[in-house]
């Protein structure tokens, strides 16, 4: 089977500070990674080289076995903090509407300047999508009155509308509570089910019990199975001590 | 203001002032409110002042100054554009010199004009009771197109105002649809000229959206309210300046500049009273679930 997402010696930096160096990463279709590491150790610039967002300096990236730009159609990416101002005029509706925009579109070049429209198919898989993540009574809400979890599933039905075989996530509990984490990610379980998953976390832990295997970035990438994640594993990481503590949240189930 | 409305049904001059306030306020309506919720006023004043300097010229070599606006407008949309799209440090002293520079280079124009001296005040301050037929048609062109440029592209557009990584996840190419913006708010300035004049075209471009944005969520409705009432506004300040011969624009602008303050302070204590009911009620309030 091929990977669904290759990463081959991929290197990346800003203005001579150097981000990543020499990352292998072989993702395989149904998998669900958790991605960690301290804070700019590279996670969000990882994912950003996988949207095609970002070019690597070297190396070579493959998404569906092509270049990433070309498979962003079959991608849902949820960011860590919305790009947008929480004051802007425009429903929640509408907003998981635009997660479908351009889809339809002529693949040549002239697609990118095709007129496009809402068309009733739109309308229904926004509805679904908002739907699957349990917000189809704040559809015609306005996005600026959402609380954070609010917030994060309309974004996460944004990515969802459509319907991306893979779906990827930069800490998309950063800013909500722990009860609410646990109910995020029991969905993403689901999720799992019928799209690979790609999820930036910085709780280590928490995040061991739901995906199937673990990628430490800290400038380089080493890869776990999550029952190998270890005080060791950890303390080499973040490259200092580091007390593991085993714990559970405890989200009611 | 009832001498104002015997004089309409009299004076043609009058009739074609209404006539381009009305088209002027179609683009104010439109482009204004992706002025206002995409925050690039500073933009839109450094487009409009630096288009004194294509104004001059046109002056200078003796084609219409209205042509010269067009294209000083779009020349300066699309470098300011690329300033912000390419150039990110020092964006905003950029922008300011583009402004300054512009309308230096247009007061050099004018001043150096050959037999009738142009009348600067006008193209600063704008001079509706001077418009002649041939820009009425130019403006409703100008209204058109901007219309069939919204109506085919109005969702790339929301998109890339209101965010532009998902635009760009989407394959939306973020900087030439940019571009086309500020080429729309180009024409929009254009349009405005001959009603406020350059140095106020800002003020009309944004305060009608803005007071819109107080009371309605949606950009469509925005654009639709923003219209009617730069339509109500630019109307009524002509009609106020009328009787006593005060200059047209600055009344318009006047006019419109209590608007903003009054449904601002208004708009303001509406929420307030809204949220205080939520508090008093707190089962109105609908937290996480």
């Amino acid at each position: 089977m091929n990977p669904i997402i290759n990463l081959q010696g991929v290197e990346f930096a800003y203005d001579n500070l150097p981000i990543l160096s020499g990352i292998d990463l072989q993702v395989m279709e149904g998998e669900f990674l958790g991605i960690v590491g301290p804070n700019a150790g590279g996670k969000s610039t990882l994912l950003k080289l996988i949207l095609g967002f970002l070019e690597p300096l070297k190396g070579r990236i493959q998404v569906l076995g092509q270049p990433p730009a070309e498979a962003r159609r079959c991608l849902g990416y949820v960011p860590q903090y919305p790009s947008f101002s929480r004051d802007f005029s425009i429903t929640v509706e509408q907003v998981v509407q635009l997660g479908l925009l351009g889809l339809n579109r002529p693949r040549a070049w002239y697609g990118a300047f095709w007129p496009c429209r809402v068309s009733g198919s739109d309308r229904d898989a926004a509805r679904q999508a908002l739907a699957e993540v349990e917000a189809e009574d704040i559809a015609t809400r306005q996005i600026g009155s959402l609380s954070g979890g609010q917030l994060q599933r309309v974004l996460l039905a944004r990515a969802l509308a459509s319907r991306p075989r893979i779906l990827i996530l930069d800490e998309p509990t950063a800013n909500i509570d722990q009860r609410l984490e646990g109910e995020i990610f029991d969905l993403l379980k689901r999720l799992n089910s019928r799209m690979t998953i790609l999820v930036v976390s910085h709780d280590v832990a928490f995040i061991s019990r739901y995906v199937t295997r673990v990628a430490c970035i800290n400038r380089t990438l080493f890869c776990h199975h999550t029952d190998d994640i270890d005080g060791q594993v950890i303390q080499d990481l973040y490259g200092e001590h580091v007390r593991m503590i085993a714990h559970s949240h405890n989200h009611g189930h | 203001m009832q001498g104002f409305f015997s004089a309409l049904m009299q004076h043609e001059f009058l009739q074609s002032a209404v006539a381009a306030a009305l088209l002027a306020s179609i683009g104010c309506g439109v482009v204004g409110t992706y002025v206002v919720v995409k925050r690039i006023a500073f933009i839109a004043g450094g487009i409009a002042h630096s288009v004194l300097g294509g104004m001059g010229a046109a002056v200078y070599y003796g084609f219409d100054p209205l042509h010269g606006a067009l294209l000083a407008a779009i020349f300066s949309a699309l470098l300011i554009g690329w300033v912000r799209l390419n150039w990110r440090v020092q964006e905003d002293t950029l922008i300011g010199a583009l402004w300054a520079i512009g309308m230096a280079v247009g007061v050099m124009f004018i001043a150096k004009a050959p037999g009738y001296q142009a009348d600067l005040m006008s193209y600063l301050f704008g001079n509706i009771l001077l418009v002649p037929d041939e820009s009425l048609f130019f403006m409703l062109a100008l209204d058109i197109m901007l219309l069939i440029v919204v109506g085919a592209y109005h969702r790339q557009f929301l998109a890339v105002v209101f965010d532009e990584e998902l635009a760009r996840l989407r394959g939306i190419p973020v900087g030439v649809f940019y571009l086309l913006l500020l080429v729309l708010v180009a024409v929009t300035v254009v349009l405005l000229i001959q009603v406020v004049g350059l140095i106020l075209v800002l003020a009309l471009l944004t305060l009608p959206a803005a007071i819109a944005g107080h009371y309605v969520h949606s950009l469509g409705r925005m654009m639709l309210i923003a219209t009617l009432l730069g339509m109500l506004l630019s109307v009524t300040g002509l009609a106020v300046s009328y009787t006593p011969d005060l200059p047209a624009g600055p009344a318009i602008i006047l006019l419109a500049g209590a608007a903003y303050v009054v449904s601002a302070v208004w708009s303001q204590w509406l929420r307030r009273r809204r949220s205080q009911r939520s508090l008093i009620r707190p089962s109105a309030v609908e937290g996480d679930r």
